[in-house]
């Protein structure tokens, strides 16, 4: 019963995931700051962190196929504490929103256009969003597979220009820190790039597949964007060494240093490119997600008219969050991990608790009421002619 | 809604955006013609107070450049422009010149950083935090050191590049083999000194006076009979006519680049001077500590293991050779003995290309090859022990001994922390040259031979 | 309010749109209940001179049948449509041979069918009741014989209108390929696609629109190879054109697109009978209209401005090639003056030193910002291509040489304008011609994208670059997506490059109905399996 109705291939899908971690891949501070050299064994045991939390989505998706996790709340929790976990989630997403907002206009404030006021920079960026997923989830995500292979060549050609300049000792000597830095990066690793995954609970009924294949989907999805992540961070200490704990955006840094020749330097416009891509389709994804929620805990029956006011809540929102870039930064890598904690891993496990202990939801092959219910509305979609989408 | 009201709508909303867009101004724009761009920085250090900076920009005059008819030669021109001043901080330099300029300055394309002697000596630190830190500034521009001060540096006019900050690069881009490529950016002498070896080297650049107008070789030979100069400068000499350079000689070593000048401490005439590259600045953390000569730069780099390809020169009993080597390989293991003595056993492999020869008796081929490699053997263990001693004196560690340490065995490393200047300052070095003499050039046997012994 | 006068018009049309008064009646007939022909012959050539009017090349033949009790006839034809030989040889010479022997008061039934069958010698002969019916056929070329006594005429189909000849096309010309162009008469177009695909399927389905112009339409397609939603979509959509006139295709174009106010066209349209038979093949329809020579084709999806007729005829690598360079030529017409200006006024330090010292030079002494004179250039230069077009061909050289040297030397030499714009409009400008069909679309979005990154840079260019892709990825084509090709999908195989004949199995899918296969599959020579 989902607000959107049109469909998306899984390579669509599996590509969003991509995107969306890549986004953080290139923002990579918040976790590089803390534990420096060692960032890229601190980026797999994050990824481990994050396997059981990937296993629970994939079991919520493959038990509601096609409700979203508000309908799954309210199924779960019950019609008013299931509402009350909804506006934590509503929440979540429209502080994800907010902050993702924040985090592209803080960049393109630095060093793209650095006088621009910025709730020029937000209020543009968000109008663009707004216009896309007023277009429907198709629209959005047409995108997504040439964004997320385009960005991965580009972190690839990336690390060949910066080969030059990319010294293995920086690397060394590894394991040299205090143990609780490791455990407070790999906790920031895994809420932050990997947990907020959680949002593509929001996208479950619009995926044209079977409901067992949603985890390999997520799996591959995930397993990418992590590749590419640990490239981009072994890159990044390897050129920046020493000082890469000090820069707020080290890929940028890489990027800047890196280049072939005398005319070939100013590689970080491919760097600035690739961002502001990979902000679009993950801002453009949270928009969605939050849209659709409160539209479907208000019961409206589209999303569409209260989507540009709420994206100008977002910017409200984001012009306000913090006081300075300063605090931003520290709040990232303290105090927001906790928080997601709660909400990405916390709250899915408990759903998933309840869910096995009363034994809702669809199980292989086994109908409920949901189904037969369902079964008739199923046959409507029929009758819109299928064209024009992808395989 | 009515139409009315859809149109009044529609029509606000639109002439809204547009407005604030549009009449709100172009925030970030900035024509070209409103820019001076600043290719060089130079920083000194204020004679009589130290936590001053006197800072030298040194901009592009566009005119200067024009290819076209209609811009002109700019031959009376300064093709620069300088703006200095003295401050505490180099941004704060830069927004006091603002006032006196009539063009915002652009530093994004400053091409080198200059330092002058004294205020190395003081310690850079202030300047590497503003390059690090500003946006504007990139970490990968070069850092040089200017023997004299930065601001005597930048108000030259050379050629071709009508300007200091854009030849400097370039020389290093473009340095022959003999030396190798000394390209060091803030970002990698901030990550030097922050490594355990905390010591880092810059190049040396000098004004020197132009070569062609006065007879080079005339006065070179005047200066050898008055001052008897030490055989080093002399197969400098031999060595500097033999690569076909400029032919441009003075007593003073040199090696690289464009000619050599003299200081001239000219009523701001733009002579036409040159710059050369005299030497190394050895950095302990960010204070300079001393000078590696142009013979000790060679050492140093044998011991980085930068050296792809170089030339050598011998002095084989009575006759001389120069030797080509190529395809160098090293290996360098560090390890701490009992004693906490701190042992590093160095390998070079290179293959060597014989390209002259003189005086050498080549009648026997495999004794030929023998000779020669033991004398190539002795020349590189002595310029890398040349190096070595230098660098025990100063107690910088510019080869990354310690860092190799720390990498492979970081325990032992924490253990000699606390004394790690002594350490340094005691390493002993066994040193293993395996060279091999693959290529004699065209001939098997000197042509000349017969009049090798000949006095005139 | 001066608001509210300024848009009155826009508010009329609003209102306008609401409105549901009824349509005016057709023309050709006089009322409602009057459109029936009487017995008397009088009568019905009153009534027929009425509607005409006193138009001189209205041309009424009075014949008088040969025989006893024999009734008059008159032949109505409108001189210049007619072919006169065929009249003389076909309607009139049997007529007038023939004897009508009819009893005292007797009622001759069907005398108009016995005159069809057996004394004329035209082969196509309609009978008709009905006088709109047998004015419309008079103005279509028709000559019309009205019997007295009897209630049905004789519409006898005799054209013979001067028409061109089939000619090579000007707007799209090929190096290899046919040569052959649709011309303004839709029997000649109908039969050159016939000619071309003479399948049993092929179904070419009449409309007529309009009311003044009465314009006849055909509905071209084959049959399970297009699909039926988007044949009776289309049919749908035709039915409710209600105009005056359809003067060329490119009016129904307008009624009938998917979104109207979009830059870019989902309609397609082409002069070549190859062209519109190809496009037939993978499932599109095409639409004909008398007088016009260009056909358009629907549904039309994104690759198909970069497609060419000549793409198929020559070898695939080259047509690869060909196809890549006009994708990139065409995203190069829209972007190289936006990003220059970007480049040189925002992030001057993504240009090389020497490259930036060359062009500062160049902006050195210039009076406008750089916005400015990018859009004097853009400007005359669309204003050159506009005269050029409308100038009779003698002319036009001397325009072109004083467009060239004008705007582009001595605007230098005045310094007006830099020379690095200069060279960019013109690489810009020839570029846009190498994708013709998006000419339009590129000059405006070109102009679109110089002002937003003349506002903010690279950050509004980027987003500009967002904005359009989205607005092409929400644009439909008759309900199918317009991207469909470029996004990756089994269709890509014609989208970028073209891979070789021989792997393009099945039309494409998108698009296609029942009938998905073209060939066998793997068709190409293999020598070692030869022997």
């Amino acid at each position: 019963m989902s607000i959107d109705k049109s469909k998306i291939s899984p390579s669509q899908f599996v590509f969003t995931i991509v995107c969306f971690i890549e986004s953080s891949a290139v923002l990579s501070s918040f976790f590089v700051g803390i534990s420096g050299r060692d960032s890229w064994f601190v980026m797999i045991i994050g990824y481990l962190v994050y396997l059981p939390l990937l296993f629970i989505i994939a079991q919520l998706m493959k038990r509601f196929p096609e409700k979203t996790i508000i309908e799954i709340n309210d199924e779960v929790f019950g019609k008013v504490f299931g509402k009350v976990v909804s506006v934590f989630y509503i929440w979540f997403f429209v502080t994800l929103t907010s902050l993702n907002l924040l985090d592209t206009q803080v960049f393109a404030s630095s060093s793209i256009v650095q006088k621009t006021p910025p709730i020029v920079l937000l209020a543009t960026f968000a109008l663009i969003c707004v216009w896309a997923v007023r277009n429907g989830i198709s629209v959005l995500t047409r995108y997504m597979v040439i964004i997320g292979v385009l960005s991965l060549m580009i972190s690839v050609l990336a690390f060949f220009f910066a080969i030059k300049r990319f010294d293995f000792a920086n690397l060394l000597p590894p394991f040299q820190q205090k143990p609780m830095i490791y455990v407070e990066s790999a906790h920031v690793v895994s809420t932050i790039p990997f947990g907020e995954t959680i949002v593509f609970l929001m996208l479950t009924p619009n995926v044209k597949s079977s409901p067992k294949k949603f985890g390999k989907y997520l799996l591959i999805g995930t397993l990418i964007g992590a590749a590419s992540m640990f490239v981009i961070t072994v890159r990044d200490i390897g050129v920046l060494g020493e000082t890469i704990k000090f820069f707020t955006v080290p890929s940028l840094e890489t990027q800047r240093v890196s280049g072939l020749s005398r005319t070939f330097s100013r590689l970080e416009l491919l760097y600035s490119i690739i961002f502001i891509a990979l902000m679009y389709s993950k801002i453009v994804v949270l928009l969605y997600a939050s849209v659709s929620a409160i539209s479907q805990v208000l019961k409206l029956k589209s999303y569409k008219h209260i989507s540009i006011l709420i994206t100008v809540l977002c910017i409200i929102y984001t012009l306000n969050l913090y006081d300075s870039g300063i605090s931003h930064a520290i709040s990232g890598m303290t105090v927001v991990p906790f928080f997601w904690s709660f909400l990405e891993y916390i709250l899915p496990i408990l759903t998933l608790v309840v869910v096995m202990f009363r034994k809702l939801g669809k199980k292989e092959g086994g109908a409920n009421d949901d189904d037969i219910r369902n079964s008739g509305k199923r046959n409507n979609l029929a009758v819109r002619p299928s064209v024009g989408n992808q395989i | 809604m009515s139409a009315v009201k859809l149109v009044l709508k529609v029509f606000f909303l639109v002439s809204f955006v547009l407005m604030t867009l549009l009449l709100g101004g172009c925030w970030d724009n900035i024509e070209l013609n409103s820019i001076s761009i600043v290719s060089g920085i130079g920083v000194d250090a204020v004679p009589d107070n130290p936590r001053k900076l006197h800072v030298t920009l040194q901009s592009a005059n566009v005119k200067a450049f024009s290819t076209s008819a209609g811009g002109g030669g700019g031959g009376d021109e300064l093709p620069f422009i300088l703006n200095e001043q003295q401050s505490i901080s180099i941004t704060d330099a830069i927004t006091a010149i603002d006032r006196r300029t009539s063009r915002a300055l652009f530093t994004h394309h400053n091409q080198v950083v200059i330092f002058g002697k004294d205020y190395c000596k003081n310690g850079v630190q202030s300047a590497i935090d503003t390059f690090m830190r500003e946006d504007e500034m990139r970490v990968e521009t070069s850092l040089v050191v200017a023997d004299g001060t930065a601001r005597d540096m930048l108000s030259i006019k050379v050629e071709p590049e009508k300007l200091a900050s854009q030849w400097i690069p370039r020389m290093q881009e473009t340095i022959s083999f003999n030396i190798g490529k000394i390209d060091v950016s803030v970002l990698d002498f901030s990550s030097s000194i922050l490594k355990p070896s905390a010591a880092a080297v810059l190049p040396i650049i000098k004004v020197v006076s132009t070569p062609f107008e006065e007879n080079q070789l005339e006065k070179a030979v005047k200066e050898t009979e008055n001052k008897q100069q030490t055989t080093e400068s002399q197969s400098e000499e031999g060595q500097k006519q033999e690569e076909g350079g400029e032919g441009q000689q003075e007593t003073k070593k040199d090696e690289a680049g464009g000619g050599k000048k003299e200081e001239k401490k000219g009523g701001g005439e733009a002579e036409t001077k040159d710059l050369c590259l005299t030497g190394l600045a050895v950095f302990k953390e960010p204070y300079l500590v001393g000078e590696l000569d142009i013979e000790q730069i060679r050492g140093y780099r044998w011991l980085k293991g930068d050296v792809n390809a170089t030339g050598l020169e011998l002095n084989v009993g009575e006759g001389a050779a120069n030797i080509n080597i190529s395809n160098a390989r090293f290996k360098k293991k560090v390890r701490l003995d009992e004693n906490n003595k701190l042992i590093v056993d160095f390998t070079v492999e290179a293959d060597a290309a014989i390209q002259e020869s003189f005086g050498i008796d080549d009648s026997e081929p495999k004794q030929y090859v023998e000779v020669i490699t033991k004398a190539v053997n002795e020349k590189i263990k002595s310029e890398i022990e040349s190096c070595v001693t230098k660098a025990k004196e100063l107690k910088a560690d510019i080869f990354g001994i310690l860092n190799a340490l720390y990498e492979k065995q970081p325990t032992k490393y924490k253990a000699i922390k606390e004394n790690k200047d002594e350490v340094f300052a005691s390493f002993e070095m066994n040193t293993d040259i395996k060279i091999t003499v693959q290529d004699t050039g065209k001939l098997r046997k000197s042509v000349v031979e017969k009049w090798w012994n000949d006095e005139h | 309010m001066i608001l509210k006068s300024l848009f009155k018009k826009f508010i009329q049309y609003q209102e306008q749109k609401n409105d549901t008064t009824p349509t005016k009646t057709f023309d050709a007939k006089k009322s409602d209940d009057t459109d029936d022909l009487l017995e008397g012959l009088k009568e019905n050539i009153n009534t027929i001179k009425e509607l005409l009017g006193a138009s001189q090349d209205v041309k009424y033949h009075n014949i008088k049948l040969k025989g006893i009790n024999a009734p008059k006839a008159v032949l109505i034809f409108i001189d210049g449509l007619v072919n006169e030989k065929i009249i003389t040889d076909g309607i009139l010479a049997p007529l007038l041979d023939v004897e009508f022997n009819i009893a005292e008061g007797a009622k001759v039934e069907k005398l108009a069918q016995k005159i069809d069958t057996q004394i004329l010698h035209m082969a196509d002969v309609e009978v008709s009741t009905k006088i709109s019916e047998l004015i419309s056929s008079l103005l279509s070329g028709s000559s019309a014989l009205v019997i007295d006594g009897i209630k049905e005429c004789l519409l006898i189909s005799t054209k013979g209108f001067p028409t061109r000849s089939i000619s090579e096309p000007q707007t799209e010309m090929v190096v290899r390929g046919p040569r052959e162009g649709f011309t303004e008469n839709l029997r000649t177009n109908t039969a050159m696609i016939r000619r071309r695909i003479k399948s049993p399927k092929l179904r070419m389905e009449h409309l007529t629109i309009g009311k003044k112009t009465d314009t006849v339409v055909c509905l071209t397609y084959i049959k399970d190879v297009a699909r039926t939603e988007i044949v009776d979509k289309l049919k749908e959509r035709l039915k409710k054109i209600d105009t005056d006139a359809i003067n060329d295709t490119g009016y129904i174009e307008e009624f009938i697109e998917d979104s109207p106010f979009s830059l870019f066209e989902t309609v397609g349209y082409t002069e070549k009978p190859d062209v519109a038979a190809a496009k037939m093949l993978e499932g599109r329809i095409a639409i004909l209209v008398d007088g016009s020579p260009f056909a358009i084709t629907v549904p039309r999806l994104f690759v198909e401005n970069f497609q060419t007729a000549e793409d198929y005829y020559t070898r695939y690598v080259y047509a690869s090639v060909t196809r890549l360079m006009r994708f990139v030529a065409y995203f190069l017409s829209i972007f190289t003056v936006p990003v220059y200006i970007a480049l040189t006024t925002f992030h001057q330090e993504l240009i090389p030193e020497t490259l930036l010292v060359t062009i500062a030079n160049a902006r050195e002494g210039t009076p406008f910002p750089v916005f400015f004179e990018a859009l004097i250039m853009v400007i005359s230069f669309e204003v050159l291509k506009e005269a050029g077009l409308r100038l009779p061909r003698p002319v036009g050289q001397a325009i072109s040489i004083v467009g060239a040297l004008v705007m582009g030397d001595a605007a230098i030499s005045a310094g007006l304008v830099g020379a690095p714009v200069v060279i960019a409009v013109a690489f810009t400008a020839v570029a846009g011609f190498i994708v013709p069909a998006q000419t339009e679309s590129a000059s405006i979005l070109r102009i679109i994208m110089m002002v937003i990154s003349a506002i903010l840079g690279g950050y509004g260019l980027a987003l500009g670059v967002l904005g359009m892709l989205i607005h092409l990825a929400s644009l439909k084509s008759f309900g199918i997506d317009y991207l469909t090709t470029v996004v990756p999908s089994t269709d890509i195989k014609d989208s970028f490059f073209r891979t070789p004949l021989w792997t393009m199995v099945s039309r494409p899918v998108s698009i296609v109905g029942k009938d998905k296969t073209r060939m066998v599959p793997a068709m190409q020579v293999d020598n070692d399996k030869e022997g």
